[in-house]
């Protein structure tokens, strides 16, 4: 199981070595082996040794070496000697050394520390660098709660990862390829394409296909999982909760079908609500009341078994009329008819019946399984979602809707069903770590065992007046917040009186230009900072704004302890093995790059936080015993590095012997894959503490002139049209979208020159789909250029694809193109910039988790 | 009345909301670290307060103390062992996510 890779080659002196490390070209983080030939990499493969992409790697990770040698990398730090920032400004970079650089990036950071650390905004990609613990700890000694995600929440997962977090203890859900017979997906494509677990999950999916499930694809374009799937559903853009709650009407009201003692023993389902929408509490112990048919009276829920407890019927407990929250749901289930549905998503009522009753009779309720001689509840169905579906103002209740199908039939995390990424792990048997297991919080309602952020999702905080500039601590079911850029984000700050601004900005690896919404918008805000310090791989069109550019080193000449970790992101889910690896220098160096790692630690020496920087050391990576850091005593982050290895697998097993052998394995047990069957949680079917939120939230919000629209924050999900649906005038008739090509990662990747010549071979990737009948009867032909613009005036320019493979209102323009700068050639003009077309203000994001709406209705013209 | 001097580090932002790292308390031998939260609560308002505690003796997720560098949940514990008084730390790990 642990094998050593380095070796060196009998015939003279030559250098021939392949080194294990993880891709960090999207967030898949896929294992790689590194060849290198007399200190020149000349090959990157899948490390065949991993369970972290299984020895496979995607045309990304096989491509990183022309990103590695791109002679266009930043390689010295540079100051800006143009005063004056804007979009095409020449900053007048002039070259100056790492001493005056750090002096001064140092000086300004120590002295806005004392006067308030919170003006310190920091910016963290989500791939191509995917070291995430030197940042959170860097910003936790600083002392900002100020840390963004550019794009990265906003356009995938404020409602994916909450709501995941909430019903799976996990970071996203995908089927248990293993088992599953039936997935359904809605705007997602796990195991088709990049992200979670990506290379892993394409060859379970591969044969889970092949060994017979069913794959149903709900998406507008019929592209990298719809393309391999049994059956594409094409949809109306943003219309999914409509279809997941008649598909869940259908199973509960005309079949019957739902796992009535996974509802007792497993959500709340039983939990009596009464007039107020609210639970009916036990005036003793304040714990919600269920009723208990044997005892014939209510009882807390904890105090009966699972199995006494009734879903349906009229009750009256403490002197109140109430129902259980099932009873509840099925009522209001009612409403959504298969013919009800049909208009909103354009798929016929017999389709939405018969979908319902297919996933309803796949699920087998009842039945079970022996796993490793355990024996396990089977339900071979789940329904997933991603960011096609959830990426709008309606994402809550789109993602809920979506998992409800799972939670009515049982299938959360049992065989065959909907699993979270592995949130429940027993630690590595010789040293019992990392361990951690979901339990019962607030209500016995679910808490994560472990979870991506500090702040887990539930339970909620109280929301507060902000001193968030992406006022999180009001919306606290949000993570990545659009008002730390939007256009009106200094009218917000006004009106909630967020008591300072931000002044410094540490941009680390992202290009926020392209990442979020129109670039003017985005553009104002990051020109407001006094002073922006970014650590760039390339200069990027963001990088034009900054006062200072700090030469990063990229992830092959980078080193990160925890590449996977926590496990509920990217180590697949299912059975089979844990597998903890490492990220590792394959080469140094050819200029001037530093790791972005060493530079924090240097930064914080020369701030005068070391102290700080090392407990937060201590608090973020759970270092414990010897490992622990002393907290005078400088360190690198090589040394941190190896204190987290040997706090979690013991002394013998620290950075050495992690770069000799790669990554450290040991088997998934079924108690910690199928924990939920172990494990005594509940999750919530019926949310009862949001409209209790909506309250809090509004008490504090609207006698300061915000008005929060309570229909969002229904205890039971609802299909809300986006924004889009309710715009008129008949010239605007397309719904344009933007989906994540599997070619490319955000806007990094278009520099490639393998993937970009990848992607104009590609007939999609750099032009705008629309469907072929409508194409025609606009009179517009296959390649034409046209513009695409919104009823804002907003427009794009592309060329156009006619196409089958998209629904008939429907244009779809791939990943995050269009880039207009000059650091980055190979990319610079290539595709169309989508995001351009998006508004960026607080009547465009849900107003629950602020998840951005990314459909906008638009017209094409031609050009 | 006996007493003990408890010795609280405050990093990161809590450093700053109370103008100060290290702060002595004088407490009583019995005092629990939830009798030291409550005396800082005392000392530096609410808002500190607010920062530490997500419910009357609950501390956030993201709230980490550490008493003689062991992190710790629970507050009834005692800071009282072994004869002398405890060094407590208080971090918070405030940070969002995306992707």
């Amino acid at each position: 199981m642990e094998t050593a890779y380095e070796e060196t080659r009998a015939s003279g002196a030559r250098e021939d070595i392949w080194i294990p490390s993880a891709c960090s070209l999207c967030y898949g983080t896929c294992s790689l082996l590194a060849h290198r030939l007399d200190g020149v990499l000349v090959k990157i493969e899948g490390n065949p040794n991993s369970a972290v992409g299984k020895g496979r790697l995607c045309g990304k990770g096989v491509s990183g070496l022309m990103t590695h040698y791109d002679p266009n990398r930043v390689r010295v730090p540079l100051r800006r000697t143009n005063p004056m920032k804007g979009i095409g400004v020449d900053p007048g970079w002039k070259e100056i050394s790492w001493d005056e650089a750090l002096d001064d990036v140092a000086r300004r950071l120590r002295k806005l520390r004392e006067e308030d650390p919170r003006k310190l905004f920091i910016q963290r990609t989500t791939t191509v660098t995917s070291s995430r613990s030197p940042i959170q700890v860097f910003a936790a000694a600083f002392g900002t709660p100020n840390r963004s995600s550019a794009g990265g929440g906003l356009h995938c997962g404020n409602g994916a990862h909450l709501i995941s977090g909430i019903m799976h203890a996990s970071w996203s859900i995908v089927p248990d390829f293993q088992y599953c017979n039936y997935a359904l997906y809605f705007g997602a494509s796990k195991g088709h394409s990049a992200g979670h677990a990506s290379c892993s999950n394409m060859g379970m999916a591969a044969e889970a296909r092949a060994r017979g499930m069913k794959m149903v694809v709900v998406d507008p374009m019929c592209n990298f999982a719809a393309a391999k799937a049994t059956e594409w559903v094409p949809i109306r853009v943003g219309t999914d909760a409509a279809l997941a709650l008649a598909m869940c009407h259908v199973m509960v009201n005309e079949f019957g079908v739902f796992d009535a003692p996974y509802l007792q023993a497993k959500t709340n389902a039983p939990y009596l609500i009464g007039l107020d929408k609210l639970y009916v509490r036990d005036p003793e112990s304040q714990r919600p009341l269920v009723w208990d048919l044997s005892a014939g009276e209510a009882r807390p829920y904890d105090a009966a078994k699972a199995s006494d407890m009734a879903l349906e019927g009229n009750f009256t407990a403490n002197g109140v009329p109430c129902q259980p929250a099932f009873q509840l749901l099925r009522t209001h289930l009612k409403k959504f008819t298969p013919e009800w549905a049909e208009p909103i998503t354009t798929i016929s009522a017999k389709n939405i019946r018969r979908l319902g009753s297919e996933f309803g009779r796949e699920a087998r309720v009842g039945s079970t399984i022996v796993i490793d001689g355990v024996t396990v509840p089977y339900r071979p169905v789940a329904a997933i979602a991603f960011r096609g579906s959830q990426g709008h103002m309606n994402s809550v209740y789109n993602f809920l809707a979506v998992d409800l199908l799972n939670q009515l039939v049982g299938s959360a995390d049992m065989v065959g069903g909907c699993l979270g990424f592995n949130p429940a792990c027993h630690g590595h048997p010789d040293t019992g770590r990392p361990r951690y297991i979901p339990k019962a919080g607030p209500d016995g309602l679910m808490v994560t065992g472990s979870w991506m952020a500090h702040h887990v999702p539930y339970p909620i905080r109280e929301p507060r007046l902000p001193e968030e500039i992406g006022l999180q601590d009001l919306f606290v079911l949000c993570q990545t917040s659009p008002f730390s850029e939007s256009s009106d984000r200094e009218e917000l700050w006004e009106k909630l009186k967020l008591p300072y601004r931000p002044e410094i900005l540490l941009n680390y690896g992202t290009n926020l230009l392209m990442s979020i919404a129109n670039k003017e918008t985005v553009a104002k805000a990051v020109a407001q900072f006094k002073f922006i310090v970014s650590f760039d791989l390339f200069l990027t069109e963001s990088s034009e704004f900054a006062d200072i550019v700090l030469p990063d080193c990229d992830y092959l000449e980078s080193l990160d302890s925890r590449p996977n970790f926590p496990f509920i992101f990217n180590l697949p889910a299912g059975m089979g093995e844990w597998c903890w690896p490492i990220k590792q220098p394959t080469v140094e160096p050819d200029g001037e790059q530093r790791r972005c790692s060493d530079v924090l630690v240097e930064l914080a020496d020369r701030i005068g936080m070391r102290r700080d920087l090392n407990v937060a050391f201590n608090a973020v990576l759970k270092l414990e015993g010897p490992f622990r850091l002393e907290a005078d005593r400088k360190y690198s982050y090589e040394e941190v590095c190896d204190a987290e290895l040997k706090t979690n697998f013991g002394p013998e097993r620290g950075l050495a012997w992690f770069k000799k052998h790669g990554l450290i394995k040991w088997p998934k047990r079924p108690e910690e894959v199928y924990w939920r069957h172990f494990v005594d949680v509940r999750v919530p079917i019926y949310w009862e503490f949001l409209p209790r939120l909506a309250e809090k939230i509004a008490a504090l919000a609207e006698p300061r002139g915000l008005k929060i629209p309570r229909n969002y924050y229904e205890p039971l999900p609802d299909w809300i049209p986006c924004p889009s649906h309710g715009e008129s005038g008949s010239r605007y008739d397309l719904y344009a979208f933007y989906y994540r090509d599997i070619i490319h990662t955000n806007s990094f990747t278009m520099e490639n020159p393998w993937l970009d010549e990848a992607a104009r071979l590609d007939p999609y990737s750099y032009v705008i789909a629309v469907n072929a009948g409508t194409g025609r009867r606009k009179g517009l032909r296959d390649g034409e250029e046209v513009w695409v613009e919104s009823q804002k005036g907003r427009r794009v320019k592309g060329r156009i694809h006619l196409s089958e493979a998209i629904h008939p209102e429907g244009l779809g323009i791939a990943a995050c193109a269009g880039h207009w700068g000059d650091g980055m050639p190979v990319a610079k003009g290539k595709g169309v910039f989508f995001n351009d077309l998006l508004e960026l203000d607080f009547d465009h994001v849900s107003p629950v988790n602020l998840n951005q709406d990314l459909c906008v209705k638009v017209k094409v013209s031609k050009a | 009345m006996s007493g003990m001097i408890v010795n609280v580090r405050l990093f990161g932002i809590l450093g700053k909301l109370a103008n100060k790292r290290l702060v002595a308390l004088l407490m009583p031998e019995s005092a629990t670290l939830g009798d030291v939260l409550a005396e800082l609560g005392k000392r530096f308002g609410q808002e500190f307060v607010d920062r530490v505690l997500r419910a009357p003796r609950e501390l956030h997720a993201y709230c980490q103390v550490f008493v003689n560098d062991n992190q710790v949940d629970d507050l009834e514990t005692r800071l009282k062992a072994n004869g002398s008084a405890a060094e407590v730390g208080i971090i918070l790990l405030m940070a969002s996510e995306g992707g």
